[in-house]
């Protein structure tokens, strides 16, 4: 499996303030990596620097060896991005949004719009194509956000969040999108609190813990770690905290 | 809380919010154009007023003015979104603190009246005959039609109501029958106390504060960056269906998101045709006036470069712009503006040539483009 994210040592936060230390991520082609930890252990940190929303204070993050000082337009062209907080431009409709970012994402006219009518059709969002995002739910603002970054085609998916406000079938379905994105190559990092959810599609989890990396591996790896042979990943989560606050 | 302290610390916070952005605005250094738009007028206004026929039709001015002023209502309520969750326990006890918000704004609908009194009192004075206690009287129903107008707003009342009682106060004066006007509004404004709300309408009240705190900001950001700045879009299908012609090429991400933005926002093709307008009126009050004409190019043409050369500042700092990897956001910026400047600048020259005949206009024209050109590359 090549590798498509890598992060190495990297240090990072916001001005000063100094929230991530050292951190190694890696996420292969075909995986979903779950980004677990409490509120505040820098979850979003690590995202904004992925996505080049923040200086890198020391280490790198390259997107298929490439990194963003490198050359930032084949890097941006790899990965997009589902935040946790849905922001639409207002005076877009949904089709436009999604135009917008198969056109800036370089897509081909004719696959935009394949992809655009097949996503959006399997998430149940055809006949919004043409509203504006002001009349939509929060259910509605967060499936347009996924299908934004679903219509960029990127080999990598930067997913924050992405079942809050969504109602089961679009979680469904979602989940299932994201399997035929892992078989088809491409790479997830999803950070979620929903760790039920979690355990059961993704590859392996990361845990940060105060900017650290407190643990990483496969359900297996985390219960042999913890020696919690029947343990849920709820269980493994809690013993990692209490661990890495002892 | 109490109904004075909510008062005095909402009213404080909001003072010191408008004076911060006042003193950026005033700082800005761009309020020249402002500014040059402001002494043309009244040099316009001035050079109308000398010429004026004693016979020219004052009292339909006046008039039309009670009825243009009942047109606009602003309110602040000084309430915010956590207002719903933490004033919920209060809102029985904040009686007191509705009746100063009533006074603030009746206070403010009436000095609002103050100016455009001035303007039209200048000219209903050299038309009609009156007494300073006649014109008084005129002030004091303006000035009330301000305050309804914005307490009707305050009390849910319909603006139906507002303008239904200031065309029958125009329409006295128009008739010569100005010192009757009093009796109107103070009908009006008997109606409105009888009204009024007995307890605070919480959602109602925050909406309302919103609107008013966006409609300032909007004007605030024509000078410095305003952050979270919400506006309204129109749909505007043809030319919208236009903008859709855009090729679907990376390197014109930016003109198509741009020009979305310029012909849905108020802030864009609204804002030239606005402005197209004004300059066409003040170039035919100064048709005989050579200058004047020439003038008036560069004055509207750089009072809307101005205006617009913010329009982007929303866009540019969302997210999905960051993330964007292809398009030049500069050159399509520039080019937005170029062209809708070239635009405007030409229709003004038309105009000013038909209106005036004067082929000198061709210099203001000029003069348009350099400012609207200082504009555009202005970051």
């Amino acid at each position: 499996m090549s590798v498509l994210l890598k992060i190495n040592e990297l240090s990072g936060g916001y001005g000063a303030k100094k929230v991530l230390h050292d951190i190694k991520i890696s996420v292969n082609r075909g995986e979903l990596v779950g980004l677990i930890g409490l509120n505040g252990a820098g979850k979003s940190t690590t995202i904004k620097h992925i996505l080049g929303l923040l200086p890198v204070k020391s280490g790198e993050v390259l997107i298929n060896g490439v990194s963003l000082e490198q050359d930032e337009q084949t890097y941006r062209k790899q990965v997009a991005y589902i935040p946790e907080q849905p922001m639409l431009y207002e005076q877009l409709t949904l089709r436009e949004h999604l135009r917008l970012m198969a056109q800036g994402y370089a897509v081909e006219e004719k696959q935009a719009q394949e992809r655009m009518n097949h996503y959006a059709e399997r998430l149940r969002m055809t006949k919004q194509l043409e509203w504006f995002p002001s009349v939509f739910s929060k259910g509605m603002k967060q499936k347009a956000m996924i299908l934004c970054a679903l219509v960029t085609g990127s080999e990598l998916l930067i997913v924050d969040e992405p079942f809050v406000g969504l109602d089961p079938l679009a979680i469904r379905e979602l989940l299932t999108i994201f399997s035929e994105l892992k078989a088809d190559g491409k790479g997830i990092l999803m950070s979620t609190h929903i760790l039920e959810t979690a355990e059961r599609h993704c590859n392996r989890f990361i845990l940060l813990h105060e900017g650290r990396i407190a643990a990483e591996g496969t359900t297996e790896d985390l219960r042999n770690r913890y020696d919690l042979m029947d343990g849920s990943l709820d269980d493994i989560y809690v013993a990692a905290i209490e661990e890495a606050e002892r | 809380m109490t109904s004075s302290v909510l008062w005095r610390t909402r009213y404080q916070a909001a003072m010191a919010e408008m004076t911060k952005y006042t003193r950026y605005m005033a700082n800005g250094g761009l309020l020249f154009t402002v500014y040059f738009v402001v002494l043309y007028g009244l040099v316009v206004y001035g050079r109308f007023l000398d010429q004026l026929d004693p016979s020219f039709p004052g009292n339909l001015v006046m008039g039309s003015l009670f009825i243009l002023l009942a047109f606009y209502r602003s309110t602040r309520t000084f309430l915010t979104e956590a207002d719903q969750v933490f004033l919920l326990p209060s809102l029985p006890h904040l009686a007191g603190y509705m009746k100063r918000i009533r006074v603030y704004n009746a206070l403010f609908g009436m000095i609002r009246a103050v100016i455009p009194f001035l303007a039209v009192a200048v000219l209903y004075v050299r038309t009609e005959e009156t007494s300073p206690i006649g014109l008084f009287i005129l002030f004091v129903s303006l000035s009330m039609i301000g305050a309804a107008a914005n307490l009707s707003k305050l009390e849910g009342v319909g603006h139906r109501l507002v303008l239904l009682y200031a065309t029958g106060a125009g329409i006295l004066i128009m008739l010569g029958m100005g010192s009757f006007s009093i009796v109107v509004t103070g009908l009006l404004l008997l109606t409105l106390h009888l009204k009024k709300q007995d307890q605070l309408p919480l959602m109602e009240w925050i909406a309302l504060e919103q609107e008013s705190r966006d409609r300032f900001y909007r004007i605030a950001n024509w000078f410095v960056d305003v952050p979270r700045l919400s506006t309204t879009y129109k749909r505007r299908r043809l030319l919208s269906h236009l903008v859709e012609k855009i090729g679907f090429d990376r390197n014109r991400t930016f003109d198509y998101l741009y020009m979305k933005q310029f012909i849905r926002s108020t802030d864009g093709i609204g804002l030239i045709v606005r402005l197209t307008l004004i300059g066409a009126v003040f170039m035919w009050l100064g048709k005989d006036n050579e200058w004047l004409v020439v003038l008036a190019v560069p004055a509207f043409s750089g009072l809307t470069s101005f205006q617009l050369a913010p329009f982007t500042r929303a866009i540019d700092s969302h997210l999905l712009t960051r993330l964007l990897p292809f398009g030049d956001a500069t050159a399509s910026k520039r080019k937005v503006l170029r062209i809708t400047s070239f635009l405007q600048v030409v229709v003004l020259t038309g105009i000013g040539y038909v209106i005036s005949g004067f082929p000198t206009v061709i210099a203001g024209a000029v003069l348009a483009l350099v400012i609207a050109e200082y504009y555009a590359r202005k970051k």
